[in-house]
């Protein structure tokens, strides 16, 4: 089942439609449709093994609707699911984010969102979740945090969000020879996931 | 009609401060709590010098933040910023701050006086002041100049309570001082809050001005506990790498505040 | 009732005052004459000189103080002059007329912390009970806030003066001192438009001008080595008097600022301005801007009160002596250096 959300902050109407799929087999196709720019595949399609948890597409989303609405500031890209995409990133570059953060042909999991504004007369809830459930050819499991670290590639997470000074000064010390005390998996977890949200927080100041 | 535009600022106003007002508010879901931090135009000074230093703030503050939290040094993580409204949404910091859990250990303790040491509440709050050097050592070891040291601007947090529910209220903290104070502060680590005077450099002398803000700030906030600060400076000497160079200059920068030259 | 006459002169004003205290009534000023040494346009006021002035000046200026209060020798109650913080030489000469006077009328003799002394007076002038004082001139700059018994320094400027930058600017501009360089670039500064960008530095509740000295005195000195400056914007002539302007407004911003900060910290809406600079009306403006969105006010004194004078050496030493307060002659030497909080304040609770 996908998850549908309202964002504190944001008009309640709208929302966020998140599902996430493993074992995906048309990656190749979805992403030549958003190539094409075929409009019945506006979705913003990610590539979950940059994401660390559950809030991370939710703030790239929230960020999306915000710039949207905001009138000071203003899509950069086509629409808010390229927004959303464009979102994940920490620098500038929007052809950049969307070959690391969102779909690639090769792609074997994906997270859908579909963001809409549900006061619109158009608007279903039971079309957009059976569209957004069957978009993608594979397995939906739940849109959990314990699901996408599942899939979490670390090394990329690290790279492309420029994290290599993660924990420094427990380095600098370990190397001047100090005991320092380990820390748990769950609190690795939860820096790595600040310092990821704080990275795109920090794009417009790039 | 105009299309419905977000609002970033709501929730529960909890300080006004000098230079921001703060809220507490949620963030992404209804149960994450955040802190939303704005800094309001000072009528004061004029429009152009206001907007400078408001952008300029802002947009330090995001980042000084982002750095410390990813290098290691306890402090709100940024979750979202928008530098022209002078607007941060950062992570929700749950613990009294040290100047208040030093107020109320004051006014509650009968027991031990805090320049006299000893006793185990004694024992705890050395244990305290020792994590605060270490955090400042810590700050000056990545090369951030905090800017506005002051007892407010330290926070205590439990290690195992980092985000709790948002109707959590802050009595559990807040009852600290008085009560548990023996079993309970070793679980709390000191987070720095606040950088918006705050810089990068590796300059002695900024981390001298910096320890020097704090001693004038904890010396006339706290003015019997003496003992105490030097506390924190010895620990501080003990951990920060840079401290001996650090801590010479201290000496310069009192002197240097306690004699200036009258000369005109 | 006790009458105390207080005798001035840590700078180039020397200030002679006469204060009569009556028990829960207001303090009266029965006289308040100061005489100030002016130097030329371009110079500072040299110790030497200025000490020379004092010694000049200061028979003649208690003689009128007394004429004008109308109170006999007789009647005065002790002789209150500045311990310090000032310069050595114009202290000197101004205690060694005071010892003078108490050996001559056989009088007490009250040494006075100059700092305490504006505190006090302006306390008395403005009825502001328990304000963050912010003291401002030429010596100082100081964010003060009372409590147990001291007058405690909450926050200051890390190097210069507020006082010194301005009356040092005015150097390099050329700016007359007369009556006061800072006076003279509060009157150039109203018709300066033009807000250039200068350093603005505030560390916690203190500050620092050295970087903003160095800077504008750069700036204008290139200007008046004939390279032409423009405003970015409209890409008008940047003028003199927009220099002046901007150092106000960039000087004065981070003075309110400390100041709020520690109104935050100790939770006051009351703020005082003391010290020469205090005069200035746009400091006093943006203070009380400050003040108002804080649901406070400030308080704020005229040219008698806020530049140096005799009255609040007089006002100060009185409150102190009325506690038994004296300094015996072989200890009333004065001190360049004489920290505000070093006084112990046994007049308050």
């Amino acid at each position: 089942m996908p998850t549908t959300l309202s964002v504190p902050h944001l008009p309640s109407s709208y929302r966020l439609h998140l599902a996430l799929f493993t074992s995906v087999r048309n990656a190749a196709h979805l992403h030549s449709q958003l190539l094409a720019k075929n409009p019945e595949y506006e979705y913003a399609f990610i590539e979950p093994s940059i994401l660390v948890s559950n809030l991370q597409p939710i703030s790239a989303g929230f960020r999306a609707i915000h710039d949207l609405l905001d009138p000071d500031v203003g899509l950069r890209t086509p629409n808010v699911h390229s927004e959303t995409v464009f979102s994940l990133s920490p620098t500038h570059n929007i052809t950049d984010s969307y070959r690391r953060f969102g779909i690639s042909p090769s792609s074997t999991a994906v997270l859908a969102i579909k963001i809409l504004d549900t006061s619109l007369a158009s608007y279903s809830e039971s079309e957009t979740l059976e569209r957004l459930s069957s978009i993608v050819e594979g397995t939906e499991v739940d849109f959990s945090t314990e699901e996408i670290r599942k899939l979490t590639d670390l090394s990329k997470v690290k790279k492309y969000y420029k994290l290599k000074d993660l924990g420094y000064v427990d380095q600098l010390y370990k190397k001047k020879g100090r005991t320092i005390e380990e820390k748990s998996e769950e609190e690795g977890w939860r820096d790595l996931e600040v310092a990821v949200l704080g990275a795109m927080a920090l794009r417009s100041l790039v | 009609m105009a299309p419905p535009t977000p609002r970033l600022i709501d929730g529960t106003l909890l300080k006004q401060g000098a230079e921001a007002h703060v809220y507490k508010s949620t963030f992404l879901l209804p149960d994450m709590p955040c802190v939303i931090k704005v800094r309001p135009t000072k009528p004061y000074r004029h429009a152009t010098l206001d907007m400078r230093l408001t952008k300029h703030r802002c947009v330090s503050e995001a980042r000084l933040l982002n750095r410390c939290r990813s290098m290691g040094v306890p402090c709100p993580a940024v979750y979202f910023v928008d530098e022209k409204r002078g607007e941060i949404i950062m992570e929700w910091i749950e613990g009294p701050s040290v100047r208040d859990f030093l107020n109320d250990y004051m006014d509650g303790n009968s027991d031990p006086d805090p320049n006299q040491g000893g006793g185990a509440a004694g024992t705890q709050l050395d244990t305290l002041m020792q994590n605060i050097g270490q955090t400042i050592g810590k700050l000056h070891d990545i090369d951030i100049i905090h800017g506005d040291l002051t007892t407010s601007n330290l926070m205590l947090r439990h290690r195992e309570l980092q985000a709790p529910a948002i109707e959590s209220p802050r009595q559990e903290c807040q009852g600290l001082a008085k009560n548990n104070i023996s079993t309970s502060l070793l679980d709390f680590d000191v987070v720095l809050i606040d950088f918006g005077l705050g810089q990068v450099s590796n300059s002695d002398e900024d981390k001298a001005v910096d320890l020097y803000v704090l001693e004038r700030a904890f010396l006339s906030t706290h003015p019997r506990a003496t003992r105490l600060f030097n506390i924190i400076l010895d620990s501080y000497k003990q951990n920060c790498l840079s401290s001996a160079v650090v801590l010479r200059r201290l000496q310069e920068v009192r002197l240097r505040g306690r004699k200036k030259s009258m000369i005109g | 009732m006790t009458i105390a006459i207080g005798l001035e002169g840590s700078a180039n004003k020397l200030g002679v005052g006469i204060i009569r205290h009556t028990p829960s009534k207001p303090a009266e000023i029965l006289s308040n004459i100061r005489h100030t040494f002016v130097s030329p346009p371009g110079e500072g006021f040299l110790p030497k000189d200025t000490a020379i002035h004092h010694r000049s000046w200061v028979v003649k200026l208690v003689k009128q103080a007394l004429k004008e209060s109308g109170v006999t020798v007789g009647d005065v109650d002790c002789i209150c002059y500045t311990k310090g913080p000032g310069m050595g030489a114009p202290l000197q000469s101004v205690a060694v007329a005071a010892r003078t006077l108490a050996l001559l009328w056989d009088k007490p003799l009250v040494g006075v912390n100059h700092c305490v002394g504006h505190i006090e007076m302006g306390r008395e002038i403005t009825g502001a009970d328990n304000p963050v004082v912010l003291y401002v001139s030429g010596g100082n700059t100081q964010v003060i806030a009372y409590a147990d018994q001291r007058y405690r320094i909450f926050g200051e400027a890390l190097d210069i003066a507020i006082g010194n930058c301005l009356d040092r600017f005015a150097r390099t501009l050329n700016i007359s001192n007369d009556p006061a360089p800072g006076y003279n670039i509060e009157q150039m500064a109203k018709k300066g438009k033009h807000l250039i960008d200068i350093p603005y530095t505030v560390k916690g509740m203190d500050c620092s001008f050295s970087g903003i000295l160095g800077f504008i005195d750069a700036y204008a000195g290139e200007m008046l080595s004939g390279t032409e400056k423009r405003d970015p914007d409209t890409g008008e002539l940047i003028t003199p008097e927009d220099l002046c302007f901007s150092l106000q407004e960039t000087a004065f911003a981070m003075l309110v600022e400390i100041t709020e900060r520690a109104m935050a910290h100790v939770g006051s809406t009351q703020v005082l301005i003391v010290g020469g600079v205090g005069c200035n009306e746009r400091l006093q403006e943006m203070m009380g801007i400050m003040a108002r969105d804080r649901g406070g006010s400030v308080y704020a004194t005229d040219e008698r009160f806020c530049i140096d004078n005799g009255i609040m050496i007089a006002h100060a030493g009185l409150l102190a002596f009325q506690t038994g307060f004296t300094t015996p002659i072989d200890e009333s030497t004065c001190t360049q250096r004489f920290r505000t909080d070093e006084v112990f304040v046994k007049w308050r609770d």
